[in-house]
């Protein structure tokens, strides 16, 4: 299934997720020349999202596979079932026929599939998201360049497995670290930023339906007034203004006072740092800065 | 008619083919421009890039924008160079035209300075003619030390030129070496000069991007916007020289400083766990443990690659004009000491003093950086390297194991300099490695004897930006 750009920024749309062009080409780009998506930005800007919305623009299956720290190719790719050979081999301890166990145990009932395997070996074209790729090793991730530029992996005692069809791949980094030069070649690029205020009361509204036009125009302008102009460890994001507003519209909100902000404070900020920051402006002053 | 109409197939297919190949010089040309501003453009992307023009509206300049931005750009520092090297590289012709004229003005001001600067830098000799007395002789000086001369006050300017004229009285007008000799006096000036300016002018410090001049009009005019943008930027924080930061920038900087010092150390410690995941197997351990499976290997036990911490002495250079990179570099050292064997400090500037044991507190580093400043005779001093490091040799020396990353933080900058070289080859021999951190921009190494003789005999690298020290974060023994 191929979709038109226009198709691609519709299916944005449908899925409630608000952004323009500066999203949708690069992810149109991607899909055209087949090639991996790289998608950096601060936590909570919606990065993950991206590949649901193609999963369901598609009506494909999401595999994901989340990286952290020592995550391997047994994680990733395949493992054999090695309790489940043992098994096999004490079952037929007493056979003569060494040859035909060596085949049994190696074959494919014997292979636990990854999520990397699985993607390739899939038969509708599935999106694969690699999720926080900068958290795992620079080991791992010179395996995967190598297996993104190819679509095929070798598996020494059953040959090499071709992909079916090339997978929709997404990857996200919170750029922990720098990636590799090999890594960020093979891919598009695509830095999402925090949005702009009108965007983010459109955001509000869409994921919100039950807010009210003013409390939410409060919201984007009281966040936007708060990236701007503190210093924060964890800039509140996306995901943050979405939760805040949830809260408000639970705890029956109409506008944003200085005694709602005090009480639901905790929903924006992560670390006492940035708690200190907020404190140090006070609730009351942010009210009348945002309507300022 | 059918003539006609050929006649317009081709005139149209001329046009769009001059089109295409519009597009493709001018994309070519913007490619250029990233390079020089220090983004790797591989071939193959440069091609991709072209063949996914034709995927999009390339008459939406936001769509363009937005292709050429995910094929080229990797990082999110490349994307804010990006962003300014294609707001003023795709513009409309005229005002094109108007800011080309503007820098082809300003270069020809140039140009007409150092013209002046040549005139004025002469000297009279006696003549070898007869039909005249004396002659002017012009000094043959680099393009380089003419542009900082017609950028001096005219004072300056006149004792420079009285000191020409007053230099090589009488006789000595006549010998062939007095020409060579002013060359090299002269040079040298300039080149205090040079360093001066620099030192009075903050925000034209140090360039945020090296960059070398093209020769071509158009590409030196964005070239030269993007840098004199990105300077002007005060999100660019990484980029600016620790020196020319404004006091109220700082804890930005500090803040940008704990980030990487973080993030550098989840990097060590990652690296040593990750080697469980990899290591051979442990067939002791493992038999040991599936003894419980009446001996089938059933649960296999790993090795271990046993954890190697790498080790730090640092000797920063806190005279007068290093104090405020010497914060810096030792606040990110000290970011990353939970994963790092063991840290040993000093600073110096006439002498050595040892600081290792202002950071064994629970201070914050806030409190123990103003206990040193307050507390230290070294702090804001003038630099003697070789004093200090003879002191060093004389009481520290059984800190130093094989093991240790000997760094210097410092602009090299020093007296007795060939003293000061032959005690740091000594105490070189005795450690792992030396890394030395200069605070001077690549773009002044050639011209000092110090920095050649210290790069000679260590790891050299350039260290006045939060940029500087993510680089250094890279190199091989972190």
């Amino acid at each position: 299934m191929k979709l038109t750009k226009e198709d691609l920024k519709k299916s944005f749309k449908e899925e409630n997720y608000i952004c323009g062009d500066e999203i949708t080409i690069p992810v149109y780009l991607a899909l055209e020349l087949e090639k991996p998506i790289l998608i950096t930005g601060e936590p909570g800007v919606g990065k993950t999202e991206i590949a649901k919305v193609l999963s369901n623009a598609f009506d494909t299956e999401l595999i994901r596979l989340q990286c952290y720290e020592g995550l391997d190719e047994n994680k990733a790719l395949y493992e054999w079932n090695y309790q489940k050979q043992l098994l096999n081999i004490q079952l037929n301890k007493n056979n003569p026929e060494e040859e035909q166990l060596t085949d049994d145990i190696f074959s494919e009932d014997y292979l636990l599939e990854r999520p990397l395997l699985k993607a390739i070996q899939t038969d509708k074209r599935p999106v694969l998201l690699i999720d926080e790729i900068d958290k795992t090793d620079q080991e791992f991730e010179a395996f995967l360049f190598e297996l993104l530029s190819d679509f095929q992996v070798s598996i020494p005692e059953l040959g090499t497995i071709k992909a079916k069809q090339r997978p929709i791949v997404i990857l996200t980094s919170n750029a922990d670290r720098e990636l590799s030069d090999g890594l960020k070649r093979r891919c598009i690029f695509l830095y999402v930023e925090l949005p702009s205020m009108e965007k983010e009361i459109e955001i509000i509204q869409t994921k919100v339906p039950s807010i009210g036009k003013e409390l939410s125009r409060d919201i984007a302008a009281a966040v936007s007034y708060l990236r701007a102009n503190l210093e924060f460890k964890k800039q509140p994001s996306i995901s943050e203004t979405l939760d805040w507003a949830r809260a408000l519209v639970s705890l029956d909100a109409d506008r944003l006072s200085p005694e709602l902000i005090q009480r639901t404070q905790a929903l924006l900020f992560k670390t006492k740092h940035d708690l200190d920051v907020f404190k140090e402006l006070g609730a009351k002053e942010l009210t009348q800065k945002m309507r300022a | 008619m059918s003539s006609q109409q050929n006649l317009e197939e081709e005139i149209q297919e001329m046009t769009s083919q001059a089109k295409v190949n519009h597009i493709e010089h001018n994309l070519v040309k913007f490619i250029q421009i990233l390079r020089k501003l220090g983004i790797r453009i591989s071939l193959a992307e440069s091609i991709e890039t072209l063949q996914s023009l034709q995927l999009i509206d390339i008459i939406n300049k936001e769509e363009f924008k937005v292709t050429l931005r995910s094929l080229l750009v990797k990082n999110h520092h490349e994307k804010e160079i990006f962003d300014q090297a294609f707001d003023s590289f795709f513009i409309p012709q005229e005002i094109k035209e108007k800011k080309q004229t503007q820098h082809q003005e300003k270069i020809e001001e140039q140009e007409a300075a150092k013209q002046e600067a040549s005139e004025e830098l002469k000297f009279e000799k006696d003549s070898v003619r007869e039909d005249v007395e004396t002659e002017e002789v012009e000094l043959e000086l680099t393009e380089k030390q003419k542009e900082i001369y017609s950028k001096l006050d005219p004072e300056t300017k006149e004792k420079i030129k009285n000191y020409i004229e007053n230099s090589f009285p009488g006789h000595l007008r006549h010998s062939s070496h007095t020409k060579p000799a002013l060359e090299r006096l002269i040079g040298g000036s300039l080149s205090y000069w040079q360093r001066r300016l620099k030192e009075d002018d903050d925000n034209q410090a140090k360039p945020p991007i090296q960059h070398e001049v093209t020769g071509d009009l158009e590409m030196d005019r964005v070239i030269e916007d993007v840098i004199s943008n990105l300077e002007n930027n005060s999100d660019n924080l990484a980029a600016k020289d620790f020196k020319s930061i404004p006091k109220e920038d700082l804890p930005q900087v500090t803040m940008l400083i704990k980030d990487l010092s973080y993030k550098l150390a989840t990097k060590i410690s990652r690296r040593f766990r990750q080697n469980k995941k990899t290591g051979k197997i442990d067939l002791r351990k493992t038999i040991r443990n599936n003894i419980k499976y009446g001996g089938n290997l059933f649960e296999l036990k790993y090795k271990e690659k046993k954890i190697q911490k790498p080790k730090f002495l640092l000797i920063c250079d806190a005279s007068d004009s290093m104090a405020r990179y010497a914060t810096f570099i030792l606040q990110f050292i000290y970011g990353i000491s939970s994963v790092v064997k063991d840290i040993e400090s000093f600073i110096f500037s006439e002498d050595l003093e040892r600081i290792t044991d202002y950071f064994t507190g629970t201070e914050s580093f806030e409190v123990t950086m103003n206990q040193i400043i307050t507390n230290s005779q070294q702090w804001g001093s003038a630099t003697d390297l070789n004093t200090s490091l003879k002191t060093f040799k004389e009481n520290y020396m059984e800190l130093v194991t094989p093991e240790t990353n000997l760094i210097i933080m410092s602009d090299t900058k020093t007296i007795k300099l060939y003293d000061a070289a032959s005690t740091l080859k000594e105490i070189k021999d005795k450690t792992k490695d030396l890394i030395w951190l200069n605070t001077l921009p690549k773009s002044e190494w050639e011209d000092l004897k110090s920095v050649q003789v210290f790069k000679e005999m260590s790891t050299m690298t350039e260290c006045y930006t939060v940029k500087h020290l993510q680089e250094f974060a890279k190199m091989k023994f972190f």
